[in-house]
């Protein structure tokens, strides 16, 4: 009772403060966003049955023709499962196609083949005579180094626009990197040749595409990544983590080593010592929008899988969640918002897979690393019921504010109350530590609200936005113009960027 | 409503209404205390501090860790903590992420004070001023703590539990074949002992064939009927009072128990042990129970629990039905990159991606995979069954200027082989696929009904190879040769050799060398791996 009174003044004393409160090094603590219990109104979740007494820890998924999956698991096996899509879950079969790669994160469907990443190789499988047991394992690269540390994982996308998968190579241990290439993204060309694309990775959780078909991936919290975020993979991009930065001696592919960060820094103070440096797309600030980001996937269902068409999404192992992503592209660098979206799984998510016809593949496993959920490791799928939540759709920074996008029309009313806004934002240390706690607390003030006719649309000027800072904008007391409940009030904008119009 | 709140513990313009709440704060750590477990801890630790996944991470409730000094646990979450460390008498080899950086010295000593409160625990809070004494104590260390290190820091208390036994005396009889009579020898070695238990400390592991006896005065806390449970590795008797109440007899381990019941009156009784150890594991544990004693305590030594392992052994064998199995981890004795094939014969074998050879061979299980499928699977696994041999080691082709010439180190031998791939067949066995330098090789085994295996190299170019070429055949284990075509590899394997393509084998140190005479075309190299 007493903390909760506390709270609440404070709250109040927040509030009254609107005077700008940057001060550096000082540190914000933010407290987690209560639990969305409204996501069943508009998403059905259901498990894919998973045949008795196996053990199918899920670390990477690929859709096949005929509405067939393969699933890779950590131990090795690779999986064929035929019914997951079907409305009968209970008559889903599995059968075991490959037993012997080497914890697989990334697969995908090729030309007859099953491509994956093993720790060692980028590795091809297929079935030549019919009886669904592959019998033909090939090697389709393997130009980095492995050691035995069992953090040396290995995270495959699917094929770019240009046909090469890109395979991310997680550092020695999360924080060292003496074998070849580790801390790299490589692109693999169909025909087997490795092209090392981009330096500065950490510690992968998965790889993805934007709609349009930029690559990114997710890296976690640790050394020199202050906070978990996704990153853009921009070709010659230095990702922020300079421990594999030994390797550029082994390439000049994408030209010299770039500049060592200073310690203790920021990263937006390093973006103008380092030109290759790539500022975290979107920041998922931590604990707060989950700690450890996995698979990334856009959502190419033009609608299929609700309003969200077009957008990114991420998952998250250690909150057994999924997080929804608006990207934009401001002065050539990504930036853009993350809401929270999807939750509740039955264990923590590493890979997920879209299908076209708006089937949202979830696969679990929380060994080594804890994750929400009940059960160890799962297989889940998510469809959109046709309810349109009434949400925030996108967020997109403007010369001097944000303008919000709404899925269905507001009450505008409420939406032109500027009370009913509210801002603060806070960025990370950049440094050589594990994490870092949020700092430079600054308040920003809403001057102005614009609400479009259609009530789909808000346009809000800002005061005091900082650049390299997450932007948390609460929309308070905005319902849809039908009284609806505004799903995921919160929502993250990472400022790397302020276009001039 | 806390969601949108920035609680800024320091600044000094926000409103007195802010920082007269904030003054108050430190009160209410319990609150906070769990608010914090709960986002930063729970995931793994579990709600109820008993470790989240049913046990797979480590308990916080009732956990030595959390016991006594805060400064372990504080410099475990300052700045993470890797190796094996076992609570609770269960071993775990995970990692704790450092937290020091993320967390500042109010949340960890709102978090501590939680922990340290709750779930049955009962230690001191811990306040922010600890928390900062013991982050500056760290501030130059850059790497996470390696558990042994950190607990030679802070070892957990020790517990002084005193014994039942008073005035004690030890003698060691030396050179005996069984239980002796004890009158008619000398004892090599005799003292007072005052640890209060029976104890075989001091006593060489290794030492065999010995006797013990020990004299002392057993304190007994009430009159009436005690009951003596003895177990004993080899014999073992118990005398109290000169009347014997429990025997062991012959050879035999700790799981053999004899107990008796005798009448005591309530002052220190005499009592004599005495202990035959042939060889092998040595022990004598003695408990017992009675009026004024809880439960069965020790009068031995308490014997030192066992840890439930971190990883439990999850045994593989070859497949059913005469299929083989592969498994694809990192295995001790061969590269990173390398699969273990498990054939239906119980034989098995390492094949390295990297050397493209056959390194490792053993028989019986193909691998316990408990290590690298439980938590996050660390490590290189050995091979679990029998008769493990270590057959290469080494890049397996070179170019040498004749058959004495010292094998190249794999660092400066130009025919690196590149692994291409492989077919499984019908039992799921693997042909192997690499290449070095211009020539194209498959690499196929097959099992036999005697547990043998047949390797047959198929060798194809399409232009003349190198000349001067040697193929490594076995390199690393003592090699005697049986014959013109058989080695004898070790103790456990012999190996016969035929090919089209090669001349005469030779041994050259510790290896079978095979000099090869390629042409344009496919040639063979046949080895057969026996069992002996």
């Amino acid at each position: 009772m007493e903390i909760k009174s506390i709270t609440s003044q404070l709250t109040l004393a927040a509030v009254i403060s609107t005077a700008a409160l940057a001060e550096k090094g000082q540190e914000a603590v933010m407290a987690p966003l209560p639990v969305d219990t409204m996501m069943s109104e508009f998403y059905t979740k259901e498990l894919i049955p998973m045949p008795e007494g196996e053990v199918i820890e899920v670390g990477s998924i690929a859709l096949m023709p005929n509405n067939r999956l393969a699933i890779g698991t950590r131990r090795g096996d690779i999986w064929l499962v035929d019914g997951a899509y079907a409305d009968d879950l209970s008559k889903v079969k599995w059968t075991l196609f490959f037993r012997g790669a080497h914890e697989p994160f990334g697969m995908f469907y090729r030309d007859g083949w099953l491509q994956f990443s093993d720790r060692g190789e980028i590795a091809k499988i297929r079935d030549t005579n019919g009886d669904d047991k592959a019998d033909q394992f090939r090697v389709v690269n393997a130009s980095w180094g492995i050691n035995g540390d069992y953090h040396e994982y290995n995270f495959g996308s699917e094929p770019d626009k240009d046909g090469n998968m890109w395979t991310l190579l997680c550092l020695t241990g999360s924080k060292s990197a003496p074998s070849k290439f580790r801390g790299w993204a490589m692109r693999i060309t169909p025909e087997g040749e490795a092209i090392p694309t981009c330096s500065g990775v950490r510690s992968p959780g998965g790889i993805g595409f934007n709609a349009k078909g930029d690559l990114f991936y997710s890296d976690n919290q640790g050394f020199w990544n202050g906070s978990s975020c996704i990153k853009h993979l921009k070709p010659g991009g230095f990702m922020g983590n300079p421990t594999g930065n030994v390797h550029y001696e082994l390439t000049d592919a994408i030209g010299p080593r770039p500049t060592e960060p200073n310690e203790d820094s920021r990263i937006q103070t390093e973006r103008a010592r380092i030109p290759e440096l790539v500022p975290p797309a979107v920041i998922f600030p931590h604990v707060i929008v989950g700690r450890s980001p996995t698979g990334i996937l856009p959502d190419l269902t033009e609608g299929k899988f609700g309003p969200f068409a077009e957008q990114t999404f991420v998952a998250e192992q250690n909150g057994a969640e999924v997080q929804r992503v608006y990207l934009e592209e401001v002065n050539g660098v990504y930036q853009g918002a993350v809401w929270k979206f999807l939750n509740d799984f039955a264990t923590g998510i590493v890979p997920i897979r879209l299908s076209d016809d708006g089937t949202l593949f979830c696969g679990g496993t929380n060994r080594g690393w804890g994750g929400a959920g009940k059960v160890p490791f799962s297989l889940e799928r998510v469809r959109w019921n046709g309810n349109t939540p009434t949400a925030m759709k996108e967020m997109k920074v403007t010369p001097d504010g944000f303008d919000i996008t709404f899925t269905k029309p507001i009450d505008s009313a409420a939406a032109s109350q500027l009370e009913n806004y509210h801002m603060h934002s806070w960025t990370y240390i950049y440094r050589s530590g594990y994490g870092s706690p949020e700092v430079d607390p600054t308040d920003q003030t809403i001057t102005d609200v614009k609400v479009a006719s259609d009530g789909l649309s808000v346009s809000l000027k800002v005061d005091n936005r900082q650049l390299g800072h997450v932007h948390h904008l609460e929309l308070k007391n905005i319902k849809g113009n039908d009284g609806a409940t505004l799903w995921h009030p919160n929502v993250f904008y990472t400022l790397n960027e302020i276009p001039s119009k | 409503m806390l969601s949108h709140m920035i609680m800024n513990k320091r600044l000094p313009h926000i409103s007195w209404l802010t920082l007269s709440l904030l003054a108050s704060a430190p009160a209410s750590w319990a609150a906070d205390g769990e608010a914090l477990y709960t986002t930063y801890c729970a995931s793994c630790h579990g709600a109820d501090g008993n470790g989240a996944a049913g046990g797979a991470f480590p308990p916080l409730a009732g956990s030595e860790w959390v016991k006594g000094d805060p400064a372990r646990g504080l410099n475990a979450v300052i700045k993470g903590l890797m190796g094996e460390i076992v609570v609770k008498d269960k071993a775990y080899n995970l990692v704790m992420p450092p937290q020091g950086d993320t967390l500042n010295d109010n949340q960890l000593a709102d978090i501590f004070s939680y922990v340290r409160t709750s779930w049955g625990n009962k230690e001191s809070a811990v306040t922010a001023e600890q928390v900062k004494a013991i982050r500056a104590g760290t501030a130059g260390q850059t790497d996470m703590w390696q558990a042994d290190a950190l607990l030679k820091k802070y070892p957990f208390p020790k517990k002084t539990t005193p014994g039942f036994l008073k005035n004690g005396f030890r003698s060691i009889y030396a050179d005996v074949e069984a239980m002796p009579d004890f009158s008619q020898l000398e004892p090599e070695s005799q003292g007072e002992d005052k640890s209060g238990f029976l104890s075989l400390d001091g006593i060489p592991k290794q030492k065999q064939h010995y006797a013990v006896v020990w004299e002392a005065e057993l304190i007994v806390p009430e009159d009436g009927e005690y009951t003596f449970i003895l177990r004993s590795d080899d014999s073992g008797r118990v005398i109290m009072n000169k009347k014997e109440v429990a025997i062991i007899s012959g050879l035999g381990g700790l799981d053999r128990v004899n107990s008796g019941t005798v009448t005591l009156k309530k002052s220190a009784n005499p009592i004599r042990v005495e202990y035959f150890q042939a060889k092998g594991g040595a022990g004598i544990i003695l408990q017992w129970k009675g009026p004024g004693l809880k439960g069965s305590p020790f009068i031995s030594k308490k014997p030192t629990k066992k840890p439930k392992p971190s990883a439990p052994p999850i045994i593989l064998n070859h497949g059913d039905a005469g299929t083989a199995r592969i498994y694809r981890h990192f295995i001790e004795g061969t590269t990173p990159r390398a699969y273990a094939v498990g054939y239906a014969n119980d034989a098995n074998l390492a094949f390295s991606l990297d050397h493209c050879a056959v390194e490792l061979m053993w028989t019986g299980p193909l691998i316990d995979a408990g290590r690298h499928w439980t938590g996050r699977g660390q490590g290189a696994t050995k091979p679990p069954g029998k008769k493990l041999s270590k057959i290469n080691s080494r890049l397996p082709f070179a170019q040498l200027s004749d058959a004495k010439q010292s094998w190249p180190a794999n660092e400066e031998n130009q025919l690196i082989p590149k692994f291409l791939g492989m077919d499984l067949n019908q039992l799921g066995e693997p042909s192997m696929f690499y290449q070095v330098a211009e020539m194209n090789i498959t690499d196929v085994v097959s099992p036999n009904k005697d547990g043998s295996l047949n390797r047959q190299l198929s060798i194809s170019s399409n232009k003349a190879p190198a000349q001067n070429l040697y193929f490594s055949a076995a390199d690393g284990l003592a090699v005697k040769k049986l014959n013109e075509t058989s080695f004898q590899l070790g103790d456990h394997i012999q190996l016969d050799i035929s090919s089209s393509a090669a001349g005469s084998a030779t041994i050259n140190g510790q290896s079978v060398v095979l000099p090869l005479e390629l042409t344009k075309g496919t040639q063979t190299i046949n080895l057969s791996y026996s069992w002996k």
